[in-house]
Protein backbone atom coordinates (compact mmCIF):
# COMPACT_ATOMS: atom_id res chain seq x y z
CA UNK A 1 0.00 0.00 0.00
CA UNK A 2 3.04 2.35 -0.71
CA UNK A 3 1.56 5.85 -2.11
CA UNK A 4 3.79 6.62 -5.65
CA UNK A 5 4.79 10.37 -6.50
CA UNK A 6 1.89 11.80 -8.71
CA UNK A 7 -1.12 10.39 -7.07
CA UNK A 8 -1.80 13.53 -4.40
CA UNK A 9 -1.50 16.59 -5.37
CA UNK A 10 1.46 19.28 -4.12
CA UNK A 11 -0.59 20.74 -1.59
CA UNK A 12 -1.82 18.00 -0.62
CA UNK A 13 1.52 16.38 -0.33
CA UNK A 14 3.02 19.50 1.39
CA UNK A 15 -0.09 18.81 4.13
CA UNK A 16 0.75 15.62 5.07
CA UNK A 17 4.28 15.65 5.20
CA UNK A 18 3.52 18.61 7.44
CA UNK A 19 1.37 16.35 9.95
CA UNK A 20 3.78 14.01 9.51
CA UNK A 21 6.78 15.56 11.07
CA UNK A 22 4.28 16.50 13.62
CA UNK A 23 3.33 13.36 14.39
CA UNK A 24 6.66 12.39 13.95
CA UNK A 25 8.25 14.87 16.96
CA UNK A 26 5.07 13.73 19.22
CA UNK A 27 6.28 10.28 18.99
CA UNK A 28 9.54 11.09 19.69
CA UNK A 29 8.56 13.15 22.90
CA UNK A 30 5.68 9.69 23.79
CA UNK A 31 8.72 6.83 23.00
CA UNK A 32 10.51 8.09 25.96
CA UNK A 33 7.92 6.27 28.32
CA UNK A 34 7.83 3.34 26.53
CA UNK A 35 11.18 2.69 25.70
CA UNK A 36 13.94 1.92 28.53
CA UNK A 37 17.55 -0.32 28.56
CA UNK A 38 15.32 -3.08 28.53
CA UNK A 39 12.87 -2.84 25.68
CA UNK A 40 15.16 0.00 23.28
CA UNK A 41 16.66 -2.97 21.61
CA UNK A 42 13.35 -5.04 20.77
CA UNK A 43 12.50 -1.83 18.81
CA UNK A 44 15.72 -2.28 16.36
CA UNK A 45 14.55 -5.81 15.89
CA UNK A 46 10.72 -5.01 15.27
CA UNK A 47 11.34 -2.41 12.53
CA UNK A 48 13.86 -4.69 10.98
CA UNK A 49 11.06 -7.39 10.76
CA UNK A 50 8.59 -5.02 9.45
CA UNK A 51 10.57 -4.30 6.49
CA UNK A 52 11.49 -7.74 5.82
CA UNK A 53 7.46 -8.58 6.39
CA UNK A 54 6.46 -5.71 3.58
CA UNK A 55 8.50 -7.32 1.31
CA UNK A 56 6.22 -10.93 1.46
CA UNK A 57 3.31 -10.42 -0.65
CA UNK A 58 0.86 -13.03 -0.30
CA UNK A 59 -1.96 -14.01 -2.47
CA UNK A 60 -5.67 -12.75 -1.64
CA UNK A 61 -7.40 -13.24 -4.93
CA UNK A 62 -6.89 -13.61 -8.36
CA UNK A 63 -4.30 -11.29 -9.83
CA UNK A 64 -4.30 -9.40 -6.59
CA UNK A 65 -1.95 -9.67 -3.18
CA UNK A 66 -1.27 -8.03 -0.10
CA UNK A 67 1.64 -7.60 2.69
CA UNK A 68 2.18 -6.82 6.09
CA UNK A 69 2.19 -3.09 7.13
CA UNK A 70 2.85 -3.97 10.29
CA UNK A 71 1.42 -1.16 12.47
CA UNK A 72 -0.14 -3.28 15.14
CA UNK A 73 2.37 -5.66 15.55
CA UNK A 74 5.02 -3.01 16.35
CA UNK A 75 2.35 -1.06 18.53
CA UNK A 76 1.84 -4.33 20.76
CA UNK A 77 5.16 -5.29 20.66
CA UNK A 78 7.17 -1.64 21.39
CA UNK A 79 4.01 0.46 22.05
CA UNK A 80 2.43 2.90 19.51
CA UNK A 81 4.49 5.84 19.68
CA UNK A 82 7.52 3.69 19.58
CA UNK A 83 5.43 1.96 16.40
CA UNK A 84 4.89 4.72 14.71
CA UNK A 85 8.82 5.58 14.59
CA UNK A 86 9.98 1.92 13.33
CA UNK A 87 7.39 2.56 10.98
CA UNK A 88 8.97 5.81 9.29
CA UNK A 89 12.31 4.74 9.57
CA UNK A 90 10.83 1.62 7.35
CA UNK A 91 8.83 3.92 5.24
CA UNK A 92 12.11 6.42 5.12
CA UNK A 93 14.51 3.79 3.90
CA UNK A 94 12.11 2.28 1.56
CA UNK A 95 11.35 5.37 0.03
CA UNK A 96 15.05 6.75 -0.36
CA UNK A 97 16.83 3.55 -1.69
CA UNK A 98 13.84 1.64 -3.59
CA UNK A 99 11.57 4.75 -4.39
CA UNK A 100 8.94 2.21 -2.32
CA UNK A 101 6.71 4.32 -1.84
CA UNK A 102 7.38 8.04 -3.45
CA UNK A 103 9.46 10.68 -1.82
CA UNK A 104 6.27 13.53 -2.15
CA UNK A 105 4.23 10.73 -0.76
CA UNK A 106 6.50 9.78 1.91
CA UNK A 107 4.43 12.37 4.44
CA UNK A 108 1.15 10.40 3.05
CA UNK A 109 2.74 7.03 3.30
CA UNK A 110 3.57 8.19 7.13
CA UNK A 111 0.11 8.84 8.06
CA UNK A 112 -1.51 5.53 6.27
CA UNK A 113 0.88 2.92 7.95
CA UNK A 114 2.54 4.68 10.73
CA UNK A 115 -0.20 7.19 12.42
CA UNK A 116 -3.69 4.91 11.10
CA UNK A 117 -2.30 1.75 11.08
CA UNK A 118 -0.52 1.79 14.03
CA UNK A 119 -2.82 3.62 16.38
CA UNK A 120 -6.29 2.18 14.73
CA UNK A 121 -4.16 -1.07 15.34
CA UNK A 122 -3.24 -0.21 18.97
CA UNK A 123 -6.69 0.92 20.06
CA UNK A 124 -8.88 -1.82 19.09
CA UNK A 125 -5.98 -4.06 20.31
CA UNK A 126 -6.67 -2.62 23.94
CA UNK A 127 -9.82 -2.41 23.25
CA UNK A 128 -10.22 -5.96 22.55
CA UNK A 129 -7.69 -7.25 25.18
CA UNK A 130 -9.88 -5.07 27.76
CA UNK A 131 -13.63 -6.92 26.57
CA UNK A 132 -11.64 -10.99 26.56
CA UNK A 133 -9.60 -10.36 29.96
CA UNK A 134 -12.91 -9.79 31.69
CA UNK A 135 -14.56 -12.61 29.83
CA UNK A 136 -12.00 -15.39 30.66
CA UNK A 137 -9.70 -17.24 33.30
CA UNK A 138 -6.64 -17.40 30.86
CA UNK A 139 -5.37 -14.11 30.34
CA UNK A 140 -2.19 -15.64 27.94
CA UNK A 141 -3.62 -16.53 24.79
CA UNK A 142 -5.76 -13.55 25.22
CA UNK A 143 -3.05 -11.04 24.16
CA UNK A 144 -1.70 -12.60 20.23
CA UNK A 145 -5.84 -12.67 19.54
CA UNK A 146 -6.63 -9.37 20.67
CA UNK A 147 -3.15 -7.88 18.50
CA UNK A 148 -4.50 -10.28 15.71
CA UNK A 149 -8.10 -8.24 16.06
CA UNK A 150 -6.45 -5.20 16.20
CA UNK A 151 -4.40 -6.00 12.83
CA UNK A 152 -7.40 -7.08 11.00
CA UNK A 153 -9.07 -3.43 11.46
CA UNK A 154 -5.87 -1.71 10.82
CA UNK A 155 -5.28 -2.96 7.58
CA UNK A 156 -9.04 -1.27 6.26
CA UNK A 157 -8.63 1.68 8.21
CA UNK A 158 -5.46 2.60 6.24
CA UNK A 159 -6.71 1.69 3.39
CA UNK A 160 -10.06 4.21 4.12
CA UNK A 161 -7.49 6.77 4.97
CA UNK A 162 -6.20 6.74 1.10
CA UNK A 163 -9.73 7.08 -0.20
CA UNK A 164 -10.48 9.91 2.37
CA UNK A 165 -7.05 12.19 1.12
CA UNK A 166 -7.24 11.00 -2.26
CA UNK A 167 -11.43 12.20 -2.36
CA UNK A 168 -9.56 15.69 -1.36
CA UNK A 169 -6.08 15.79 -2.84
CA UNK A 170 -5.83 13.37 -5.08
CA UNK A 171 -4.97 13.70 -9.23
CA UNK A 172 -7.96 11.82 -10.96
CA UNK A 173 -11.60 12.49 -10.73
CA UNK A 174 -12.63 9.29 -8.71
CA UNK A 175 -16.21 9.24 -6.39
CA UNK A 176 -15.10 8.70 -2.99
CA UNK A 177 -17.57 5.93 -2.28
CA UNK A 178 -16.57 4.07 -4.95
CA UNK A 179 -12.74 4.26 -4.22
CA UNK A 180 -13.79 3.82 -0.80
CA UNK A 181 -16.03 0.79 -1.17
CA UNK A 182 -13.17 -0.93 -3.60
CA UNK A 183 -10.03 0.08 -1.11
CA UNK A 184 -11.61 -1.25 1.96
CA UNK A 185 -12.97 -4.27 -0.05
CA UNK A 186 -9.66 -5.79 -1.24
CA UNK A 187 -7.91 -4.87 2.30
CA UNK A 188 -10.13 -6.74 4.17
CA UNK A 189 -8.66 -9.78 2.68
CA UNK A 190 -5.55 -8.50 3.27
CA UNK A 191 -6.25 -7.06 6.54
CA UNK A 192 -6.85 -11.42 7.37
CA UNK A 193 -3.15 -11.92 6.57
CA UNK A 194 -2.24 -9.31 8.88
CA UNK A 195 -3.87 -10.86 11.72
CA UNK A 196 -2.53 -14.19 11.02
CA UNK A 197 1.11 -13.09 10.92
CA UNK A 198 0.66 -10.74 14.03
CA UNK A 199 -1.18 -13.27 16.18
CA UNK A 200 1.79 -15.85 15.28
CA UNK A 201 4.86 -13.40 15.47
CA UNK A 202 3.22 -11.70 19.11
CA UNK A 203 2.81 -15.19 20.21
CA UNK A 204 6.66 -16.60 19.48
CA UNK A 205 8.00 -13.09 21.45
CA UNK A 206 5.34 -14.19 24.17
CA UNK A 207 6.39 -17.56 24.33
CA UNK A 208 10.42 -16.21 24.73
CA UNK A 209 10.50 -13.20 26.26
CA UNK A 210 6.80 -12.41 27.79
CA UNK A 211 8.67 -9.69 29.88
CA UNK A 212 8.94 -7.02 26.50
CA UNK A 213 5.76 -7.18 24.85
CA UNK A 214 4.42 -3.80 25.63
CA UNK A 215 0.85 -4.75 25.21
CA UNK A 216 0.76 -7.60 27.74
CA UNK A 217 1.83 -4.97 30.36
CA UNK A 218 -0.95 -5.13 33.37
CA UNK A 219 -2.73 -8.06 31.59
CA UNK A 220 -0.37 -11.22 32.16
CA UNK A 221 0.16 -11.72 35.74
CA UNK A 222 3.50 -9.96 37.01
CA UNK A 223 4.40 -12.94 38.85
CA UNK A 224 5.70 -14.15 35.48
CA UNK A 225 7.57 -11.01 34.22
CA UNK A 226 9.52 -10.38 37.99
CA UNK A 227 10.52 -14.16 37.96
CA UNK A 228 12.05 -14.59 34.60
CA UNK A 229 13.89 -11.16 34.91
CA UNK A 230 15.21 -12.74 38.10
CA UNK A 231 15.84 -15.74 36.83
CA UNK A 232 18.35 -15.20 34.25
CA UNK A 233 19.92 -12.33 36.06
CA UNK B 1 25.28 -5.18 15.03
CA UNK B 2 24.53 -2.04 16.92
CA UNK B 3 23.58 -3.84 20.13
CA UNK B 4 26.56 -2.14 21.94
CA UNK B 5 27.90 -4.32 24.60
CA UNK B 6 27.83 -2.15 27.57
CA UNK B 7 23.84 -2.14 26.77
CA UNK B 8 23.54 -2.46 30.87
CA UNK B 9 23.41 -4.77 33.49
CA UNK B 10 20.33 -5.90 32.82
CA UNK B 11 21.15 -7.51 29.72
CA UNK B 12 21.76 -11.20 30.09
CA UNK B 13 23.14 -13.70 28.11
CA UNK B 14 19.24 -15.08 27.63
CA UNK B 15 18.86 -11.56 26.69
CA UNK B 16 21.05 -11.12 24.01
CA UNK B 17 20.05 -15.18 22.37
CA UNK B 18 16.47 -13.70 21.59
CA UNK B 19 17.66 -10.16 19.80
CA UNK B 20 20.16 -12.31 17.65
CA UNK B 21 17.21 -15.18 17.51
CA UNK B 22 14.85 -12.13 16.21
CA UNK B 23 17.18 -10.98 13.54
CA UNK B 24 17.71 -14.17 12.46
CA UNK B 25 14.07 -14.61 11.68
CA UNK B 26 14.07 -11.23 9.53
CA UNK B 27 16.99 -12.22 7.59
CA UNK B 28 15.17 -15.84 6.88
CA UNK B 29 11.61 -14.04 6.06
CA UNK B 30 13.55 -11.10 4.31
CA UNK B 31 15.71 -13.61 2.24
CA UNK B 32 13.86 -16.96 1.95
CA UNK B 33 10.40 -16.34 2.20
CA UNK B 34 10.66 -13.48 0.19
CA UNK B 35 11.63 -15.12 -2.59
CA UNK B 36 7.86 -17.07 -2.48
CA UNK B 37 6.21 -13.71 -2.86
CA UNK B 38 3.67 -13.03 -5.03
CA UNK B 39 4.55 -10.86 -7.53
CA UNK B 40 1.10 -9.60 -8.28
CA UNK B 41 -0.12 -5.98 -7.59
CA UNK B 42 -1.43 -5.28 -4.03
CA UNK B 43 -4.37 -4.11 -3.10
CA UNK B 44 -3.87 -0.32 -3.47
CA UNK B 45 -2.09 -1.15 -6.93
CA UNK B 46 -4.71 -3.14 -8.02
CA UNK B 47 -7.60 -0.55 -6.47
CA UNK B 48 -5.91 2.19 -8.28
CA UNK B 49 -5.55 0.43 -11.72
CA UNK B 50 -8.82 -0.79 -12.11
CA UNK B 51 -10.19 2.86 -11.44
CA UNK B 52 -7.78 4.79 -13.86
CA UNK B 53 -5.68 6.53 -10.85
CA UNK B 54 -2.48 4.74 -11.47
CA UNK B 55 -1.44 6.22 -14.52
CA UNK B 56 -1.13 9.81 -12.25
CA UNK B 57 1.98 7.67 -10.92
CA UNK B 58 5.01 9.19 -11.62
CA UNK B 59 7.57 6.85 -12.11
CA UNK B 60 10.48 7.62 -9.85
CA UNK B 61 13.29 5.69 -9.90
CA UNK B 62 15.16 4.18 -7.11
CA UNK B 63 18.60 4.08 -6.40
CA UNK B 64 18.24 -0.15 -5.98
CA UNK B 65 16.17 -2.90 -6.79
CA UNK B 66 15.30 -5.19 -3.95
CA UNK B 67 17.80 -8.39 -3.93
CA UNK B 68 20.63 -10.13 -1.83
CA UNK B 69 23.07 -7.35 -1.47
CA UNK B 70 20.13 -4.24 -1.58
CA UNK B 71 17.54 -6.09 0.91
CA UNK B 72 20.53 -6.64 3.21
CA UNK B 73 21.65 -2.75 3.11
CA UNK B 74 18.05 -1.89 3.48
CA UNK B 75 17.64 -4.24 6.70
CA UNK B 76 21.16 -2.59 7.97
CA UNK B 77 19.91 0.43 7.56
CA UNK B 78 16.51 0.25 8.94
CA UNK B 79 18.33 -1.83 12.22
CA UNK B 80 20.87 0.81 12.84
CA UNK B 81 18.55 4.06 12.59
CA UNK B 82 15.80 2.60 14.30
CA UNK B 83 18.50 1.12 17.64
CA UNK B 84 19.84 4.57 17.37
CA UNK B 85 16.53 6.33 17.03
CA UNK B 86 15.21 4.32 20.34
CA UNK B 87 18.41 3.96 22.07
CA UNK B 88 18.62 8.04 21.75
CA UNK B 89 15.23 8.33 23.44
CA UNK B 90 14.91 5.82 25.86
CA UNK B 91 14.44 6.10 29.44
CA UNK B 92 18.00 5.35 31.44
CA UNK B 93 18.46 2.74 33.85
CA UNK B 94 15.66 1.57 34.29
Amino acid sequence: MHVPDGFISAPWSLATGVVAAGAVALALRGARRELDDRTAPLAGLVATFVFAGQMVNFPVAAGTSGHLLGGALAAVLVGPWTATLCLTVVLLVQALLFADGGLTALGTNVILMGVIGVWVGYAVFRLTARAMTAAATRHRPLVPLAAGVGAFVSVPAAAAGFALLFAVGGTAPIALSTLLSAMVGVHLAIGVGEAVITALVVGSVLAVRPDLVHGARGLLPTRTLVSHAEAVS
Amino acid sequence: MSHSPDVSTTTTRAGRTWWVLGLGVALFVAGVISRFASSAPDGLERVTEDHGIAEQAVGSVGLLSYGGATTLLGLGLVLVLTSALSWAVRTRGR
